[in-house]
Order: structure tokens, then C-alpha cells, then sequence
């Protein structure tokens, strides 16, 4: 039984969490730096969408990815690629609808500010 | 099945009701507009990427061939609309000579609501990080795995067949995830030089009873995360006098990344241990005290912010790592070992790596110890 006990406590405790405490998402978080990258460009790139972007979806872009691996460019996949890549990081990072929806958004912005460099992108639709 | 992995299903299932109601549902299909339901109509609904990772090496060791290696990991995900999608990963590497197919997961994940998944299916299971986050040759910063996290060796589940449900929460500034699963879990070794050690590639249940797992995180602040992991079932087969034995393993993992101004650069700290107890057989090759335990310690380096990119594109990283497997089993070893290594990155998936290890092995039988001194090279790429 005291496995049982271990197992179903967070079970119960983490839904009352989430329905206690909705949508408290983006409080409390420090300002970002974007993690290393290899090219210079790209990170100058990075930090201006972030700024431009604002807050919330670069600095999760760089909290979250920055945890396991470095950056990739926003140009790296199409807008529809990056629907399903991030679908897919929301199950490995353990991402939030709210987080997956608000660097979606992020790496679109950003996306187009480096298209204006790398030419003509499939548009998001 | 056991009533405990029906308590943990009951209270699971419970979890997941309870979290549909009463919650903003980000990820819920939205009403379209007759514009919107053209355009959809027109792009199609299921959207398909194939992504993943491949690698080629060169390992040199006291006592071996040196050997080359090489591999390859297309990683196939499809989108079907909000709230479905597949993810599946196939290892191909070329190992002694043979060309090896794996699956590594084949997950099908139903999008509950905005703070529940729900999957089925072979999944990477989620106990520790090392294994469902860091194992990636591009991520990975050493060329090899940790001893006690690898594949072949190592004393923690890799995938599992099974059902699982995961998700995370924000409570004010502190974020929770959390996975629970209940699958077919590990079988018992009761033969040759791997008696008493658990297989965790077992993916026809070898008894009645089901494995039920957890691993719930916390991260403390953004760039701190900290877990725990347990798993435990039946892991003797049925029709045998080992049927009743029961595994029990637990994990802690703890991941901090930070770019940090006075240091000019990127730290990245990875600790994960894990515990491993198989209760003892009272008779056979396996009748010893069936207790295991190791996992790695690492801390990695890029001065990220200095001047001259040839510095920047570079990365440090010292490891520790150890596997102590049972006294009385039929190998019997406690090793501990030392990785120091420097990669270069060429682009932000793209490495080349250089290891350089010692690993110190000491019979626990007869005392007996050697070391073993290897160089090793990769070049990884994730795509």
C-alpha cells in the first residue's frame, strides 16, 4: 500500500493544482537569454525577435528548449513544421497548452523577421 | 492485473476527469469560420514532419579493436488536428557487424486538455530525464551514454509498452510535470551472465501483473529542474518459482542550465541516479542480495559570450559516471568512471566531439581491479 499511496498522492494533488490555480503561467519569470547558438547572426537575429516579441513566448522559447539543447533558428522548419515539432515538444519538455500556443507564436514572429534575410517562407496558415 | 495498478488506473482516470472540467481549453478545437473551414478543407487537417538525428564515430580502447560506428534515428511525427497526434522513432546503427533495426517508441497521444495528455502505446518512459530528453547523439554532450543509463548495460527502463498520462501545472512561479504510466514492465534475467538483472526491452509480458511508474518534476526557477522517479512491478515469469518476485526502482535527476555573464558563458549541470532492488530468490543462480544501483554526475561549459567565435562554438564537459551491480551475481563488478571531452559546434545541431575515458572496474567477488583507458570521436547532427 505504500506504493500505492506514492503513486496516487501527486495523482491527486497535481489536478487540484490545476484547477485551484488556473492560468497563473507566466508570473514570476526572470528575463532570458537565449541559449548559444553557433552562429553569431542567428543569435543577434534571436535576441531582437525576443525583444521584439515580447516577454512571454521568447523568454519560454529560451527557458524551455535552451533546458535540453540549443536553439534552432526559426527558419529552420516552415510554420507547419513547426505546428508539428512543437506538438511534439510538448509532450517531451511537458509543455502547457498555454507555453506550446505562446512559442508557436514567438518563433512565427520571429520567423518573419528572418525571412526579410532568407527569402520567402511557407506562410502559417 | 494487481489492485495496486488498478488503484493507480482509478486514480489516474479520476486525474484526468477532474482536470477536464472547469479548465480554459487552449487546446480544444475551436469553432471555425466558413472562411476557415475552406482553407482547412483546401491545406488538409494532418500535417506530417519527419525530424530526428544521426551520427558516425570512432571508439579506441585499452584492450579492444578500435572500431567505427554509425547511425541513424528518423523521427516521424503526424499532427491529426488538435488533439491527436503519432510520434514515432526508429534506431537503425550498425553494431558488431550487423545492421540493428529498433523501435525506440511508436506513441499514440490524445491532447486531454490544456495540463493532460493521454498516450498509448511504446513510449519512452519517463523515469529520470537522461533517457527521454538527453539521449540524442546531438544533445548528448559525451559520445557514449552514462553506464547505468545505456541501452545495453544499464540498470534503468528505456521504453515501455503500455498507457501513460502526463502534463505539467504552474503554481505561482513554480512549474510541476508529472507522467504516470502502467505497462507490461521489466522481466526478470533467471539464466547465464545476466541472471538477476531486469529487461527492460520485455515487450511480451512475462506475468500477470503490470508495471506502474511515476516521475514527477518540479522546477524550482526556469532554468532548475528537479525529479523523482519510481517504477515497480512483478518481474518474475508465471510459470515459474520467480513469479512472485517484484522490482522496485526509484530515480532523482537534476537539470540546471543557465547563461551566466560573469563566467562569459552557458552552464549546463545534469545529475541523475537511480536505486534499483529485485526482491531475492530463495534458490538458483539468482539467490543473492539483488540491490543495484549508479548514474552520472556532469557539468558542461560554453563561454557562449566570449569574443572570437571560434571560442564560442566550443563546449567543455567533465562527466562522472558508476554502475554497481550485485554481489553474488554472475558478474559481479562495481565501476566507476571519469569522461573529460570538448565538442565543437558547427551549427546549432551540428557537433564534433572528442572523449577521452577511464573506467576502473573492480571485481566485487575477488577484489580484483582494471582499468580501462579509451579515446572516442563523434560527429551528430540533429535535422
Amino acid at each position: 500500500m505504500r506504493m500505492v499511496r506514492a503513486l496516487a498522492l501527486p495523482a491527486l494533488l497535481l489536478p487540484i493544482a490545476a484547477a485551484t490555480v488556473p492560468s497563473a503561467c507566466s508570473s514570476g519569470r526572470a528575463p532570458v537569454t537565449p541559449p548559444a547558438s553557433a552562429s553569431r547572426a542567428q543569435e543577434k537575429a534571436a535576441i531582437t525577435a525576443v525583444k521584439k516579441a515580447g516577454k512571454a513566448g521568447g523568454q519560454l522559447w529560451g527557458e524551455t528548449c535552451g533546458r535540453c539543447h540549443n536553439f534552432r533558428s526559426p527558419a529552420s522548419y516552415n510554420a507547419k513544421e513547426w505546428d508539428v515539432a512543437m506538438r511534439h515538444m510538448r509532450l517531451r519538455a511537458y509543455l502547457t497548452a498555454e507555453e506550446e500556443k505562446a512559442i508557436a507564436e514567438f518563433i512565427e514572429s520571429a520567423s518573419d523577421g528572418e525571412s526579410q534575410v532568407a527569402g520567402p517562407r511557407t506562410q502559417r496558415r | 492485473m494487481r489492485p495496486a495498478s488498478v488503484l493507480l488506473l482509478a486514480t489516474l482516470l479520476l486525474s484526468v476527469g477532474s482536470l477536464s472540467l472547469g479548465q480554459e481549453q487552449l487546446s480544444g478545437p475551436q469553432p471555425a469560420s466558413g472562411s476557415e473551414r475552406n482553407e482547412q478543407a483546401a491545406l488538409g487537417t494532418t500535417d506530417f514532419l519527419i525530424t530526428g538525428w544521426a551520427f558516425g564515430g570512432f571508439e579506441s580502447s585499452q584492450g579492444k579493436n578500435s572500431n567505427f560506428s554509425s547511425g541513424v534515428s528518423p523521427i516521424l511525427l503526424w499532427k491529426l488536428g488538435d488533439r491527436i497526434f503519432f510520434e514515432s522513432e526508429v534506431e537503425i546503427s550498425l553494431e558488431s557487424g550487423e545492421t540493428s533495426v529498433d523501435l525506440e517508441y511508436a506513441h499514440l497521444a490524445y491532447f486531454l486538455n490544456d495540463h493532460t495528455t493521454l498516450g498509448v502505446g511504446f513510449f519512452l518512459t519517463p523515469f529520470g530525464s537522461f533517457r527521454e530528453r538527453l539521449h540524442p547523439a546531438w544533445i548528448n554532450k559525451l559520445p557514449d551514454m552514462p553506464l547505468a543509463l545505456d541501452e545495453e548495460s544499464g540498470i534503468a527502463p528505456t521504453s515501455s509498452l503500455g498507457l501513460q498520462a502526463r502534463g505539467a501545472v504552474q503554481v505561482g512561479a513554480v512549474g510541476i510535470n508529472y507522467a504516470l504510466y502502467v505497462s507490461n514492465g521489466p522481466a526478470l534475467k533467471t539464466e547465464g551472465e545476466e541472471a538477476g538483472r531486469l529487461d527492460f526491452g520485455n515487450f511480451r509480458d512475462s506475468n500477470k501483473g503490470k508495471a506502474v511508474g511515476e516521475r514527477l518534476g518540479l522546477l524550482l526557477f526556469p532554468e532548475l529542474e528537479v525529479g523523482y522517479s519510481l517504477l515497480e512491478g512483478k518481474v518474475g515469469a508465471q510459470k515459474t518459482e520467480f513469479r512472485d518476485l517484484k522490482a522496485f526502482l526509484q530515480a532523482v535527476d537534476l537539470n540546471y542550465v543557465k547563461t551566466i555573464a560573469a563566467v562569459k558563458g552557458r552552464l549546463d549541470v545534469r545529475v541523475e541516479w537511480v536505486w534499483s532492488r529485485v526482491d531475492d530468490a530463495t534458490h538458483g543462480i539468482i539467490a543473492f542480495h539483488n540491490v543495484s544501483s549508479g548514474g552520472y554526475a556532469q557539468l558542461a561549459y560554453r563561454p557562449s559570450q566570449a569574443g572570437a567565435k571560434a571560442i564560442r562554438d566550443l563546449e567543455a564537459v567533465v562527466r562522472y559516471d558508476a554502475l554497481r551491480l550485485p554481489k553474488g551475481a554472475p558478474v559481479s563488478t562495481d565501476q566507476k568512471r571519469w569522461a573529460g571531452g570538448l565538442g565543437y559546434w558547427l551549427g546549432p545541431s551540428t557537433i564534433l566531439k572528442a572523449a577521452y575515458e577511464s573506467l576502473r572496474t573492480t571485481d566485487r567477488a575477488t577484489g580484483e581491479t582494471t582499468t580501462t583507458r579509451s579515446f572516442l570521436l563523434q560527429a551528430a547532427i540533429g535535422f
